[in-house]
């Protein structure tokens, strides 16, 4: 594995207090930052994101960005949610840059269907854990489940309502609510994304 | 004319309408299933929408998933194809109380001829022929047996509610009669969810010859000619054949007197 996280360059003789410093921030990243941008990359789109705090320099990158299809963004949420799911199982890890994937459920949450190994999907983007419409209606968020709200898998974030019959919308899994992919009162269909769930923070047992 | 038309079905039956949706001008958005998410249809049309999973129950016999997709999608008509729900008249009715055309029967004709039986006594009171059958439902083991020697064997047993063959067996005696009741009642229950059943005189030579006619709400009829359906495996058309070679000449061109 290699070293995801570094500190500029200084890896010799440093005191106790400069590494105890050091563990706090790994701590902090992977617990705070890692799993928001990770969301945010998988949301996006982007290929690439970079995040400087005074030493610490994160960045994370999808493998196939250039070779995966730039126009997939374009199709019906339902394929691109697909194509995601379709990973090849390639190492996420990237000499130097590549973020190995920290958090929660490292093994266990991971849609996978394997209907095609053709797409090199980045592991960040087959861990994303989204919300989707149970129906096809006008979607209502549920006012207190909004974005930064902690969650269990079931419980209700929404609803879509179909000829007057409220369908619940609830998170797939434990997280935090993150951002809403439709808007209140939009027109939804059945199994459209509607709102990214994030994950909780990472167990320091596991980074 | 219709401006945007929900098309409520999938595969062949979808095509066609989508093509007649083409011929008239009107938009066509098809209601999918996630079965059918790559199918000729959802590519080909103005838009797609998916009313839910492969299950049929859950996405192309839901009546609140289809008109609530051609209630958001803005439309003005659902074209239901054939099979479906097309002959729902609960579905239909559910369609007009949303201000949607139906493009079909009107709720009450469909709710007219959803029953064999029925069908037969409306036919008959029109004085139209019907083959000879039994008075209304059987009622028991008994009914039957006295109808089917009224009648005269061989009969067929029929699912009142039926179609496509299921639940319908041809019986030569009381003895065949009383065991394939049960079955044929357990069949109709299990594909139609009511086991009414009737008998009709089974035609040992016959040959199956249809007409179809469209009648418009303002009363103008057309037929679209005679077609000889008569063969068949299970009860199931394989071949049409149009025009029949059962029908002499002197029989004339059809022309239907609409009642």
């Amino acid at each position: 594995m290699p070293k995801a996280i570094q500190p500029d360059g200084r890896h010799a003789e440093r005191s106790a207090a400069e590494r105890s410093a050091d563990h706090a921030a790994i701590d902090r990243l992977s617990a705070e930052l890692l799993p928001a941008l990770i969301a945010k990359l998988g949301a996006t789109g982007l290929g690439e994101l970079e995040v400087r705090e005074g030493a610490w320099r994160v960045r994370l990158r999808r493998p196939g960005t250039a070779a995966t299809n730039p126009a997939s963004r374009d199709r019906r949420p339902g394929d691109r949610e697909r194509a995601a799911r379709s990973g090849s199982g390639s190492s996420p890890a990237h000499a130097g840059v590549g973020l190995t994937a920290v958090g929660p459920g490292r093994d266990g949450r991971e849609i996978r269907d394997g209907r095609d190994g053709a797409a090199a999907v980045d592991e960040h983007d087959r861990r994303r854990i989204v919300a989707s419409s149970p129906a096809v209606g006008i979607f209502q968020p549920r006012p207190e489940a909004r974005a930064g709200t902690k969650v269990r898998a079931g419980d209700r974030l929404g609803s879509v309502d179909m000829l007057g019959i409220p369908q619940e919308v609830v998170a797939p899994s434990d997280g935090i609510v993150g951002a809403s992919l439709v808007e209140s009162g939009d027109a939804v269909e059945y199994g459209q994304e509607l709102i990214l769930i994030e994950f909780a923070s990472a167990t320091p047992s596991e980074t | 004319m219709f401006r945007k038309i929900l098309i409520a079905n999938r595969g062949e039956i979808a095509l066609r309408i989508l093509r007649a949706c083409r011929a008239v001008g009107a938009e066509a958005v098809i209601a999918y299933s996630e079965a059918d998410r790559d199918s000729l249809p959802v590519q080909l049309a103005d838009e797609a929408i998916c009313i839910g999973p492969a299950d049929a129950r859950r996405s192309y016999l839901s009546a609140p998933a289809v008109i609530s997709a051609a209630l958001v999608a803005g439309c003005d008509a659902i074209h239901p194809g054939y099979g479906f729900l097309s002959e729902d008249e609960g579905f239909a009715e559910v369609v007009a109380a949303h201000d949607l055309a139906f493009i079909g029967p009107s709720a009450a004709v469909l709710e007219r001829f959803a029953s064999k039986a029925g069908t037969r006594q409306l036919m008959a009171t029109h004085g139209l022929p019907t083959i000879p059958g039994s008075e209304g439902m059987l009622r028991d083991e008994l009914h039957a047996l006295g109808e089917a020697e009224r009648i005269g064997y061989p009969v067929l047993i029929k699912p009142s509610a039926g179609g496509g063959g299921k639940g319908m067996r041809m019986v030569r005696t009381g003895r065949e009669l009383e065991s394939s009741l049960r079955v044929c009642r357990s069949e109709a229950k299990a594909a139609f969810g009511d086991d009414s059943l009737y008998l009709e005189k089974w035609l040992d030579e016959n040959r199956h010859v249809e007409i179809q006619v469209a009648i418009d709400r303002y009363g103008h009829g057309i037929h679209l000619g005679e077609r000889d359906c008569s063969v068949q495996r299970r009860h199931q058309k394989i071949l049409e054949e149009a025009p029949t070679p059962a029908l002499s000449d002197a029989a004339g061109p059809i022309s239907p007197r609409v009642p």
